[in-house]
């Protein structure tokens, strides 16, 4: 079996989302409900274009993202529309740090199988985002506001070359072996 | 009231944990960087320094290293989200007296009283911090 089948990808979500729900709270006094409850999609919901990540590099590569509509954050915020310019700085400030302690969380559980991943410092995105067709695990934390998406995806494919890389290697060796025995 | 500068690159993180402490210790600065924190230590000469690891510029270690060379009896706490063994270790090799996860101090906020218990032990040099 390929070692990242192994990953609990729905319980490193689930812990990221609940430390984020948690933190918000916390930090921000932002009381957010949730399902419990993750879901695999293949891609980010279009609605959103506000975006805070976490990339987490080592035997693999993956990003933990929270994904909100810029309307919905200003109102789950109680931000006032004409004072947004005066406060994003510190609410992208807020968001980024609240991510960079849940990602932490979240990490535990991948970290079980690649232990060597470490997180790279938060960043915000403003505006739609393009990215390639990962299996994306998602949940959503809400209130009457509107919601917040918590995305976790591993990209496999530096592990995948390796694997194969491998494969080839022992299959080549088990090849010369059995010309020499002839 | 012991003296103490905190450095993190988040304001919101600033702000905690001036909050937090601001009741059991004098603040003397605060500072995003690991450059602010060489600035703060050689102006403040405090009794302790709260330090992030991950910042830009000159990260945590760095200015740990930097602050150590100033002052080999500095009481360096470091914080970070990331509690990788190998981090901490290395921290506590360059001379960190403890490392504090920062999800610890975002839930344990209520109880700040047990954190600036165990800051005024390191400052109070009776605190062994225990890797395992």
């Amino acid at each position: 079996m390929k070692a990242h089948q192994t990953v609990n990808l729905k319980k490193s979500c689930l812990d990221f989302s609940r430390s984020i729900q948690r933190s918000l709270l916390e930090l921000m006094q932002v009381k957010l409900e949730t399902h419990e409850k993750t879901m695999s999609v293949k891609s980010i919901d279009e609605s959103e274009n506000l975006f805070f990540s976490v990339v987490f590099t080592g035997q693999v590569y993956g990003e933990f993202i929270i994904g909100l509509n810029q309307e919905t954050a200003l109102a789950i915020f109680n931000i006032k529309d004409k004072k947004f310019d005066q406060q994003k700085n510190d609410f992208i400030d807020a968001l980024c740090e609240v991510i960079n302690i849940s990602s932490a969380q979240g990490l535990q559980e991948l970290k079980v199988v690649y232990p060597e991943l470490s997180i790279i410092p938060p960043r915000a995105l403003l505006g739609q985002v393009y990215l390639p067709r990962y299996t994306f695990e998602k949940t959503t934390l809400f209130s009457h506001h509107g919601q917040l998406t918590c995305y976790v995806y591993i990209d496999c494919m530096k592990l995948e070359i390796t694997e194969a890389l491998e494969k080839a290697h022992a299959d080549l060796k088990q090849l010369s072996q059995t010309v020499r025995t002839a | 009231m012991h003296s103490i500068i905190i450095v993190d690159d988040s304001r919101l993180f600033q702000k905690v944990m001036t909050q937090i402490l601001s009741p059991y210790f004098q603040i003397s600065g605060i500072g995003a960087s690991g450059l602010d924190a060489i600035e703060l230590y050689k102006v403040h000469q405090p009794e302790l320094v709260l330090l992030d690891i991950t910042m830009p510029y000159c990260s945590g270690k760095e200015s740990l290293a930097e602050i150590m060379k100033i002052d080999p009896k500095a009481n360096v706490v470091m914080v970070s989200a990331l509690e990788d063994i190998q981090t901490v270790e290395e921290c506590l090799a360059l001379g960190a007296k403890a490392f504090i996860p920062k999800e610890q101090i975002t839930y344990d906020m209520k109880n700040s009283a047990q954190l600036a218990e165990v800051l005024t032990a390191v400052i109070e040099s009776h605190f062994k911090w225990d890797v395992a």
